[in-house]
């Protein structure tokens, strides 16, 4: 009996397991890094910091390696979009809308996109400087520009 | 203080030493001769590392399919520790007879020890000889000690000085106790004496280190700075602490045992202007931010020579671009987790013309060799494995990957947004963990030339997806094996190449269309060959080395899946080969084909054909 009831409880902590894989309630998906492959170019996700994804309405979440991959991949979506980043101060979520952008071919990013986001835009100002960049100053401002790369 | 302890201090420092000297003299020499190289060959095993004629063997070996010779790495890393435990030991050893017994054993055992690693190491050699090597011997064990022949070869090898000098230490030991017992009566030293002799012994342990820390370690960069350009520079062994800048044309050799640790920030060592040679050092402790690109080597300029050095626990290995024709050669390069910190590229060449990456040894990295913006680069003869992908190309032109080993990583190589690559006789296997588990990823990809390569045992040996055909561009895969994978070639429809003479066999799919169909303009022939498949039954009646029926890949499965992924669940079960029988009998269930080969080859256009 009792051992009966140890099985089930497994089987019930299995299957709510499955279903929170499965749901996630308004964020970021989850990344596994270098397992998660970007939904864009087909790499794995090795480095965070550069990471981002994206939500449209009614649909999965979409996972990039490089910020320039997600530019590409929102533009071709109708419809409002969902947008999340890294901060690359400390390489944690950030939302998208309150994100700054730092725009510098010497932001070596996994596919050349050359793009950093930063919650803080004295930080995103001082990296601007650093990479002799530009700060983009807000989302539909990087999704509207045009760049070469 | 009786006469006999007297003898029994005075042997066991004397021990002592000679267990020092043995960490910096050769344990065991090996002396090869042949017709061609009369003086013969040398290699000697020190307990850090090995040296002789290292190069010439490297080369000679490669041709028998030895790998490199190296020191191993767990040896040459404990050997410090027990030195000092040995040297330890003798100088405790006159407190306690039983210590002194401890002592006479363990340093008896410390070489008999490295004797027996040693042949086992000569039969790993021995016996792990690449079987596509230009010439082909029978497994050999060479012997520690007395002569061995291989080939015309004779191998004669010896112990050393280093060897003697344990001898040495354990007959110090054995006979200061013996004779000190003939001395037991008392010996009057006066009080004096012995408090100044042991206040000299003291500040001896004391200023000995102190003294080599504060000589040497300010000291590089200065003299680096001091040395006039175009001059050689010889790096004694020891510490040294980074970042060291060099400036080019300088050459900087380490001797053995020389490191340069940064410390864990920045870069550990900057190579600028031109015509730089770095050898021979251990480069260790970058920093590890990610935007900070910090590295083990990071190189700008021209014609740089780098060569067998040993980076650990950076976040590049190196770091190579803004310039042109730098040769990275023997070095062994292992990035490393830290601190659960994630590592960079093994080595990171970008915005570089003409350089060549050769015989480099890559593990822990995130991609082993990763260009991107380079033009004309040669990689060849790297083994990279257990990193992320082991050969990656974006943005890059004229790149030829030859005869490097990727093996058991992420994925083998990744060739993507480049041009006017070429693929030869590297082998690519054991790519079988995680969501892109490929052998060779091929996307967006111009010219390719794809030759000789061994892609076996990966979850998906090529996968591909755009890669199109022009009148001037067009991949081609020639004579490679592309076997034991889970699936063979994984191509979108969007995929167009031309693949004769390859082995294509022993694949749970040989090849599958991820799209609705193969594109119509693949070929699988050319110039009246295609391709050796395992899963050909026809005959050859007019003898011309090609199958007189077409060969049809088909795959009902495949099909199935397609219509319905949920069927993914029965592929490779007794079901899915009953439906292949009968797919293959009742031409009722046959489906278009996945592919047809014209002209299939009756025999394996390969060497070692199975």
């Amino acid at each position: 009996m009792r051992r009966t009831l140890a099985v089930l409880i497994v089987l019930t902590m299995a299957a709510a397991g499955l279903a929170a894989c499965g749901v996630r309630a308004d964020g970021p998906p989850e990344i596994q890094v270098d397992r998660t492959p970007c939904s864009r170019c087909g790499m794995l996700v090795s480095e965070p910091l550069y990471a981002a994804a994206f939500q449209a309405p009614g649909s999965a979440p979409r996972v990039f390696d490089d910020i320039g991959c997600l530019r590409k991949a929102a533009r071709a979506e109708r419809g409002d979009v969902r947008i999340w980043v890294h901060d690359a101060a400390d390489s944690t979520w950030l939302d998208g809308a309150n994100a700054v952008f730092v725009a510098s071919s010497a932001i070596h990013s996994p596919m050349g996109g050359g793009l950093l986001a930063y919650r803080d835009l004295a930080a995103a100002e001082r990296a601007a400087a650093k990479y002799h960049g530009r700060v983009i100053r807000s989302l539909p401002e990087l999704l509207q520009m045009e760049v070469g790369s | 203080m009786t006469r006999a302890r007297v003898i029994r201090i005075a042997t066991a420092f004397a021990a002592a030493g000679f267990v020092a000297l043995s960490a910096v003299l050769p344990l065991w020499s090996m002396t090869m001769r042949a017709p061609q190289y009369p003086k013969g060959l040398r290699l000697y095993a020190y307990g850090t590392g090995m040296s002789g004629d290292l190069r010439e063997l490297t080369i000679l070996n490669h041709y028998i399919g030895m790998p490199p010779i190296a020191a191993p790495a767990a040896e040459t890393a404990m050997f410090p520790i027990g030195i000092a435990l040995l040297v330890g030991l003798c100088v405790i050893a006159p407190l306690h007879r039983w210590l002194r017994r401890i002592a006479v054993v363990a340093i008896a055992a410390v070489p008999l020890g490295i004797l027996v690693d040693l042949q086992w190491r000569l039969y790993e050699f021995g016996h792990t000889l690449n079987p596509t090597a230009p010439i082909r011997l029978k497994p050999f064990t060479p012997l520690v000690l007395g002569s061995t022949k291989m080939g015309n070869f004779t191998s004669t090898a010896i112990i050393s000085t280093g060897f003697a000098c344990f001898v040495a230490a354990a007959l110090c030991l054995w006979l200061g106790a013996r004779f000190g017992k003939r001395h037991e009566h008392p010996m009057r030293v006066p009080a004096s004496v012995r408090r100044a002799a042991a206040a000299a012994v003291l500040g001896a342990i004391a200023i000995v280190p102190a003294a080599r820390l504060s000589a040497t370690q300010p000291s590089l960069q200065a003299r680096i700075d001091a040395a006039r350009p175009g001059t050689t520079l010889r790096i004694e062994r020891g510490v040294y602490r980074g970042p060291v800048v060099i400036h080019g044309p300088l050459t900087v050799l380490a001797d053995q045992g020389a490191v340069i640790d940064g410390g864990g920030s920045g870069s550990v060592v900057t190579i600028q202007g031109d015509e730089v040679v770095f050898r021979g050092f251990t480069v260790r402790n970058s920093g590890r931010d990610v935007t900070e690109e910090a590295a083990g080597i990071t190189a700008t300029g021209n014609r740089h020579l780098i060569e067998s050095n040993r980076v650990e626990n950076v976040y590049f290995g190196i770091h190579i671009g803004a310039g042109s024709d730098s040769i990275v050669r023997q070095n062994t390069i292992v990035p490393g987790l830290s601190r659960g910190e994630r590592p960079g590229h093994g080595i990171n060449a970008w915005n570089l013309k003409g350089a060549r990456f050769i015989g480099n040894r890559i593990s822990e990295a995130r991609d082993g060799i990763y260009l991107s913006f380079t033009d004309g680069v040669l990689v060849a003869d790297n083994v990279i494995t257990h990193c992320r992908y082991g050969l990656h190309s974006m943005y890059s032109q004229n790149a030829r990957f030859e005869r490097n080993e990727s093996i058991a990583n992420l994925l083998g190589a990744a060739l993507m947004l480049s041009d006017r690559l070429e693929l030869r006789g590297n082998r690519i296997q054991q790519h079988r963990s995680g969501a892109a588990a490929y052998g060779v990823l091929l996307k967006d990809i111009g010219d390719l030339i794809a030759e000789d390569n061994e892609i076996i045992g990966n979850r998906v040996g090529i996968y591909a997806e755009s890669v199109p055909s022009t009148a001037a561009k067009h991949a081609v895969l020639v004579r490679n094996v592309v076997a034991g994978n889970e699936v063979g070639f994984a191509l979108q429809s969007n995929v167009v190449f031309t693949a004769t003479d390859n082995r294509i066999a022993d694949n749970l799919t040989d090849v599958r269309s991820l799209g609705r169909q193969l594109s119509p303009e693949m070929k699988w022939s050319r110039d009246g060959r295609g391709n050796s498949w395992g899963q050909y039954r026809g005959f050859d009646a007019d003898r011309d080395g090609v199958g007189d029926v077409p060969y049809r890949l088909d795959d009902a499965m495949d099909a199935m899946v397609r219509r319905n992924p949920l069927m993914q669940a029965f592929l490779y079960t007794p079901a899915h080969l009953a439906l292949e029988a009968a797919a293959r009998m009742f031409p009722l269930f046959r489906q278009a084909p996945v592919l047809v080969d014209d002209r299939p080859l009756m025999t394996s256009p390969l060497r070692g054909a199975r």
